[in-house]
């Protein structure tokens, strides 16, 4: 009996031990803060504020440069800068991308691997991300797919960054996974700079069309509390939109008629300008009326 | 209101953290791969999550969820794979990563290697529970299973103990 309970006490320290040993393991590779910012955002019925400085705190390593990187993201503010991140497992070449993209005076992020880039695309908004195709564990392309797979963050742009002896094969991998452009090192920093500010420029108009959007609804909403409301003022825009299509239909039979009524005005204007120019007005008009469609459907 | 979800966000937080790596090891120990648990315990997690008001005993509402998930995983859609091995990814792309020394390993596979309710037993035995409770959570996850009683737990235990006895200790003994 005593040799049973003996080996019993071996038995018990024996899965003690290999529990505690696997636990261990485990901490190492599970970073729990990361999982749980994941894990509670999926909800999305909490503060913002709250895993936002969680997962910053967590992002921010201090040894990189705490200048680039904001400790708290003004979310509720209407930010001028855009976010770029910039993916490359080689601290110097971070450092060179950070210089050549200096003078555009945006948020520069940076992330050391693919795994670095996916939890900083958790917590913020982008406009462009430069991603080097090389990195150990998880490659440019891994990463691009994962980019590409969540709804959040598949549509914003990547550049890929690979070196020459790649070759084009690579080019042709980073067009499938979602490039939307391509940089051989070493780069031209005139032409990285161009190519980040398009898409910058891009990200910002997007915002702006977002509040541009946003502005009309609430402008039509308040005129509801004025008590006009707002089906009432897309149908006076409409008709006043009706009259103008009315007078350019009449300036369209001018012009198909008029050649024969009138020679001496058509001398001045030639009929293949007259014609140009209608069917611009004609494609401006469709897009207003398209607009003014698309607005009283949203109200 | 913000108080109350406040304070219930942090409650969840504060389980999670300490509960995390438990299920993950009991679920290791039942037999799942790192993969599996992961997807397993996560999925419950999130469930846990979503009904986080409700839910009276966290810890052994996960093992429920869990255990039944990652036996039911083989019934799961492609899709609901898929969207669980990307998320699994996102959340936690260092698992290929893991290192398990070979002694941990081996005590881990004798657990897993023994029949289905002794692994089990076993497994929730080393997470701390008690008998009784063990027959109440493995009844809730095999429900179509006959109801298992303290007393059966205990018998799988002794078998369960006897075995990995031989397994990991006797020597030229019973190993398989």
């Amino acid at each position: 009996m005593t040799e049973e309970s003996q080996a019993d006490n071996e038995l018990d320290a024996l899965l003690r031990q290999a529990s505690r040993v696997l636990d261990e393991q485990l901490g190492r590779v599970v970073d729990p803060e990361v999982t749980l910012s994941a894990l509670l955002d999926d909800e999305g019925n909490h503060s913002t504020a709250t895993s936002t400085d969680r997962v910053s705190a967590g992002l921010v390593d201090e040894s990189h440069d705490m200048a680039l990187r904001p400790r708290a993201p003004e979310r509720g503010s209407r930010v001028k800068q855009s976010k770029i991140l910039l993916v490359d497992d080689r601290p110097e070449n971070l450092v060179a991308l950070e210089a050549m993209l200096g003078a555009l005076d945006q948020t520069l992020v940076r992330a050391t691997s693919g795994e670095e880039a996916l939890k900083a695309l958790l917590v913020d908004d982008f406009a462009v991300i430069l991603l080097d195709v090389r990195m150990p564990d998880m490659d440019g392309f891994d990463t691009a797919a994962h980019i590409k797979r969540r709804e959040r963050t598949k549509d914003i742009p990547i550049i890929f960054l690979t070196a020459v002896p790649d070759g084009p094969h690579h080019t042709f991998r980073g067009y499938g996974a979602g490039a939307v452009d391509y940089l051989v090192k070493p780069f031209d920093p005139w032409i990285l700079r161009a190519k980040v500010s398009v898409f910058v420029e891009l990200h910002r108009k997007n915002l702006l069309l977002k509040e541009q959007a946003q502005l009309l609804t609430d402008q039509l909403a308040a005129r509801d509390g004025a008590g006009r409301d707002g089906a009432r003022l897309v149908a006076e825009l409409a008709a006043r939109l009706a009259a103008v299509e009315e007078n350019v239909r009449g300036l369209e039979r001018l012009a198909a008629t008029g050649q024969e009524q009138d020679p001496e005005t058509l001398a001045a204007v030639s009929r293949a300008e007259l014609g140009a120019a209608m069917e611009t007005l004609t494609t401006r008009l469709s897009r207003l009326r398209s607009a003014l469609n698309a607005l009283d459907g949203t109200t | 209101v913000i108080d109350e979800q406040g304070r219930s966000r942090g409650t969840f937080e504060e389980f999670y953290r300490a509960d995390h790596r438990r299920l993950l090891r009991l679920l290791m120990q039942v037999g799942a791969s790192v993969d599996d648990a992961w997807d397993a315990a996560h999925e419950a997690y999130t469930r846990a999550w979503a009904a986080w008001a409700a839910i009276e005993s966290p810890a052994a509402w996960v093992r429920v969820t869990a255990l039944r998930e990652y036996h039911k995983r083989a019934e799961r859609s492609r899709e609901e794979l898929r969207r669980a091995q990307v998320d699994r990814r996102l959340l936690a792309p260092h698992l290929d990563n893991l290192e398990i020394p070979e002694e941990a390993e081996r005590v881990t596979a004798a657990i897993a290697r023994l029949p289905r309710r002794q692994a089990e037993v076993m497994a929730l035995t080393v997470d701390d529970y008690k008998p009784r409770e063990i027959a109440a959570l493995l009844s809730e996850v095999h429900p179509s299973d006959p109801p298992l009683s303290a007393n059966a737990v205990s018998a799988a235990l002794m078998q369960a103990r006897r075995r990995l006895r031989e397994d990991l200790m006797g020597g030229q003994g019973g190993a398989r």
